[in-house]
């Protein structure tokens, strides 16, 4: 009897053990880019926190920037190895629409975001947070910031504003959205070759243009309208200030989807939703600076640097994959005369 | 036929290179494009609207002449210290050689923001001028035009053309230097008539490295360039790989780049055939101490002042930018950044990257010696078609762009290898391919310095190539082995490009770390990443170094040990 009651113990532990396991096991593997997931970056609270909730283990992979683990993605199709890509935006998501990728998901959380934030109507793609882009300027070195985008090609900045290349970085990229937005297909070549005098450098991407910035080697930089917030939260000054402009901003919004093919749905769902959640959206604004998508609680102390911008009439998804190509070739052409 | 021990070396060599670069790269080419599989990935057309579009010969054009312009400036800036080199000896010698590694460990993002803070606008050198000028306007613009670009390519490659010419120059017989001395001519004449043709294979050699790598580069010619008049095809490369996903078009630009490099160059190793073969490797002089007061003194000390401001500069910029943080709206000094590195928290990856880093670098860099020695030991010493056939063969992975390697490498990564081998070792082999070259390319002049005969003489007195290779090439070739070795660690250490598609977090390397670290505004704390980066390959390098020596293995003067040896084989003869 005694031996029975073992047994049958010792059975039931394995099994539970195994069911444990097994529930442990179920890997879910998220894509995503690497920023995101470095020591400062919002993954290592977030991904910690969803492991908790879900008793399931993720694999992050985050290699390299958004571009390239896109790329990642649509050469894997045939045969996926992500469940999730996190951290697509919106100049990026056409692309992602041409090559079918996604499961579609309508998270009942959904409705907490802003109308105007929900932009894919076939949910696809589930907005986690977004910022704007924007000229960040040193307060010391500038009296009188620039007002308008138009106010930039005064002489008084000659050589003075560092900008990303459009060819090569994705701030780059949302800046000649910006003027195409704001000038229309017909004007937006003119404006940037009046603004051309005043460029000291267009960097491959934002690190390096950033880095010239803090450094000292111009006083003005294409960035995000929440940069300034860093230096506050981290360097207590406030004097690095992001320029507002007249026209309004070019907004930029990150997203996540299922990919198509995953053999988790159910805890993907759990994650997309877990995405919007406050345990998630809370670690945004001071680990990826940018705003929540969902505001559970009071932006930290820091962003009160951080003005609200207008927002300039953006790009249609679609109308961006289409015109890319063209756009970035005369673009290009433009600025070599 | 005998059994040559080399035979394995050399077939190994040639199935890595196949199986790791050929193979993968034109099975990806051949195939049909993986985003539109009705489509096959060559598409002529492409090339025909490129090719006639003039703003695209213009590019083109661009890539060329900027490539070519700075390795000939970087030869010109390197060959004076070849000479001092080989010439004289003087205090630090040895710190000086280390500098050689230095550049090429740093991540592209690195190296550029230390130009800037350097030679920027604002940078020391435009600040002591303000300041010692009473000026509010920096006086010297170095940067953003294409003498920006110029002055990086040849802050990166000017210690590299310097040391291939050294290792050559130090083998120079000075029997025909003295021959031609007793017959009057001058040192003008003994210079342009003997030393150069000599010295023309590992001057041939870095030149064609230094092309290479200035066709690749791209974040250099982006920001320092000014990033708008001067595109080169690495660029349009990037962006039609990475931003418009046109992997076709991608492709087809690489093999065009990569396939006009490798014509320009095999004309130029056609030029590189009439190199004189010496008959004598004994050498008989020995570098003075460079004596006080003579003009050639002076001259030395100049130039090495002014590459120890040039070359050391953007380092020590580096290094001060490391130990200083931005708080209350000013810079304060403090070891704040090193602190942060060295203590232990949950999300530091600090560590295992630098472990990661470490062991890819050792890896890839064996990896690389031995495959070189076996193409090596199947170049040297042939001529014409067949000599330049194997040079192209093995050239071919430097010359195609890395981005376009990194795609392919990884289309053909998830069909064939995920989950059999593990990553790490396809990260050492990724990087071997990329290092292996330049290996070669060290390698190949010294070794060719060595008189044929004397393999002949060996071989008559019945010495088994073994043995011929343990007591006359190791002895010859030990440094320039070790030069060599550092040379493909140093490259791993810094490369990025190529492993980033098929990366995950278990080859997380310092280069992430660095790139990880600026994306979340930390930039001085990138800088000592950066530091911890070069000190460590400086230490290594020290390290074997030292230890070789100790053990009898690399001594400064292996004259008198190769003659000894040698005159015993002549003597038993």
């Amino acid at each position: 009897m005694k031996n029975k009651i073992l047994s049958v113990f010792s059975l039931s532990i394995i099994v539970a053990g195994i069911s444990v396991y097994s529930a442990w096991s179920a890997e879910l593997t998220i894509y995503t880019y690497d920023s995101f997931n470095s020591e400062w970056g919002p993954g290592p609270v977030v991904f910690k926190r969803f492991e908790k909730e879900c008793a399931c283990k993720l694999k992050v992979v985050s290699p390299s920037d958004s571009g390239t683990v896109l790329n990642r993605v649509i050469l894997e199709k045939a045969n996926p190895k992500a469940d999730i890509l996190l951290g697509l935006n919106n100049s990026e998501i056409g692309k992602s629409f041409r090559y079918d990728l996604w499961e579609a998901y309508h998270s009942p959380l959904l409705e907490q975001v802003p109308v105007d934030l929900r932009v894919d109507k076939k949910y696809r793609v589930t907005p986690f947070d977004y910022g704007f882009i924007a000229f960040v300027y040193d307060s010391e070195k500038l009296n009188s910031p620039p007002q308008s985008l138009q106010d930039l090609l005064d002489p008084k900045y000659r050589r003075k504003i560092v900008i990303e290349n459009p060819k090569t970085s994705s701030p780059g990229l949302s800046m000649l959205h910006w003027t195409i937005g704001v000038y229309g297909e017909e004007g937006y070549l003119d404006y940037w070759k009046k603004l051309e005098p005043n460029l000291l450098s267009v960097t491959n991407g934002w690190s390096a243009a950033y880095g010239m910035f803090t450094k000292g080697e111009a006083p003005i930089v294409l960035s995000y309208v929440t940069s300034p917030a860093y230096h506050l939260e981290y360097e207590k000054t406030e004097r690095y200030q992001a320029a507002i402009f007249q026209e309004g901003h070019y907004r930029q919004i990150e997203f996540a989807g299922i990919l198509k093919g995953t053999k988790h749905q159910k805890q993907a769902r759990e994650f997309i939703d877990f995405m919007l959640s406050e345990k998630f959206q809370n670690v945004i604004p001071l680990t990826n600076w940018m705003f929540p998508i969902i505001q559970h609680q009071p932006l930290p102390d820091s962003f009160r640097i951080v003005p609200q911008p207008k927002t300039v009439q953006e790009l249609n998804a679609v109308r961006v994959h289409q015109n890319n190509s063209k756009w970035l070739k005369e673009w290009s052409r433009a600025m070599s005369e | 036929m005998k059994r040559h021990p080399l035979r394995l070396l050399q077939i190994s060599a040639l199935l890595l290179l196949g199986a790791g670069f050929y193979w993968p790269v034109l099975a990806f080419l051949s195939g049909n494009n993986p985003l539109h599989t009705d489509e096959i990935f060559f598409q002529w057309e492409f090339f025909q609207e490129f090719l006639s579009d003039p703003w695209n010969l213009r590019v083109i054009g661009f890539s060329f002449y900027q490539a070519f312009l700075s390795s000939v400036l970087s030869i010109l800036v390197g060959l004076p210290g070849a000479w001092l080199l080989t010439h004289y000896n003087f205090p630090g010698q040895r710190w000086f050689r280390l500098l050689t590694y230095l550049p090429f460990i740093l991540p592209s993002i690195l190296v550029v923001l230390a130009m800037v803070l350097f030679f920027g606008n604002y940078g020391w050198v435009n600040r002591g001028l303000m300041a010692l000028l009473g000026i509010d306007e920096p006086p010297v613009h170095f940067l953003y035009s294409l003498t920006g670009i110029l002055i990086a390519h040849v802050f990166y490659n000017f210690p590299l053309a310097m040391k291939i010419i050294t290792d050559q120059w130090e083998r120079i017989s000075l029997k025909y230097l003295q021959a031609a001395r007793s017959l009057g001519a001058g040192s003008t004449r003994r210079f342009f008539g003997i030393t150069l043709p000599l010295l023309m294979p590992s001057i041939g050699s870095a030149f064609v490295l230094i092309f290479l790598l200035c066709m690749n580069s791209f974040a250099i010619i982006l920001v320092l360039g000014g990033g708008i008049r001067y595109t080169t095809i690495e660029v349009l490369i990037y962006q039609l790989a990475r931003i418009e996903l046109d992997f076709s078009g991608a492709a087809c630009l690489a093999f065009l780049q990569g396939g006009l490099s490798l014509i320009g160059l095999a004309i130029l190793l056609k030029g590189m055939d009439r190199r004189v073969e010496q008959e004598s490797g004994i050498k008989s002089w020995m570098p003075e101490k460079l004596r006080n007061r003579s003009l050639k003194a002076w001259f030395g000390l100049c130039w090495i002042m002014l590459v120890l401001i040039f070359a050391l500069g953007p380092l020590i910029a580096i290094m001060m930018d490391s130990f200083r943080k931005f708080e209350n709206g000013e810079w304060i000094y403090t070891w704040h950044w090193y602190q942060e590195l060295f203590t232990w928290r949950e999300n530091n990856h600090f560590f295992s990257s630098l472990w990661n880093s470490l062991r890819i670098g050792l890896g890839s860099a064996l990896i690389s010696s031995l495959s070189g020695l076996g193409i090596v030991s199947l170049i040297a010493y042939r001529k014409g078609v067949q000599r330049r056939f194997w040079e192209l063969l093995m050239l071919f992975p430097l010359a195609l762009s890395t981005v376009v390697f990194g795609v392919a490498w990884f289309y053909y990564y998830q069909g064939h290898l995920a989950g059999t081998v593990p990553l790490i070792f396809i990260v050492m082999a990724m990087h071997a391919q990329l290092t292996c070259p330049y290996w070669i390319r060290i390698v190949l002049p010294t070794l060719e310095n060595i008189p044929t005969q004397w393999h002949t003489e060996s071989k008559m007195l019945g010495k088994q190539a073994l043995e011929y290779g343990l007591r006359i090439l190791w002895p010859w070739l030990r440094r320039t082995f070790l030069i060599a070795f550092f040379f493909s660690f140093s490259l791993s250490l810094g490369e990025l490009n190529s492993t980033m598609m098929i990366a995950d977090d278990s080859v997380r390397t310092l280069p992430l770390e660095i790139y990880g670290a600026i994306s979340g505004y930390r930039f001085s704390y990138a800088s000592a990443v950066a530091v911890i980066l070069l000190l460590l390959s400086a230490t290594t390098f020290l390290v074997v170094e030292w230890s070789l020596g100790r053990f009898g293995l690399l001594k400064q003067t292996n004259k008198g040990f190769l003659e000894n040896n040698f005159a015993i084989v002549r003597e038993t003869g």
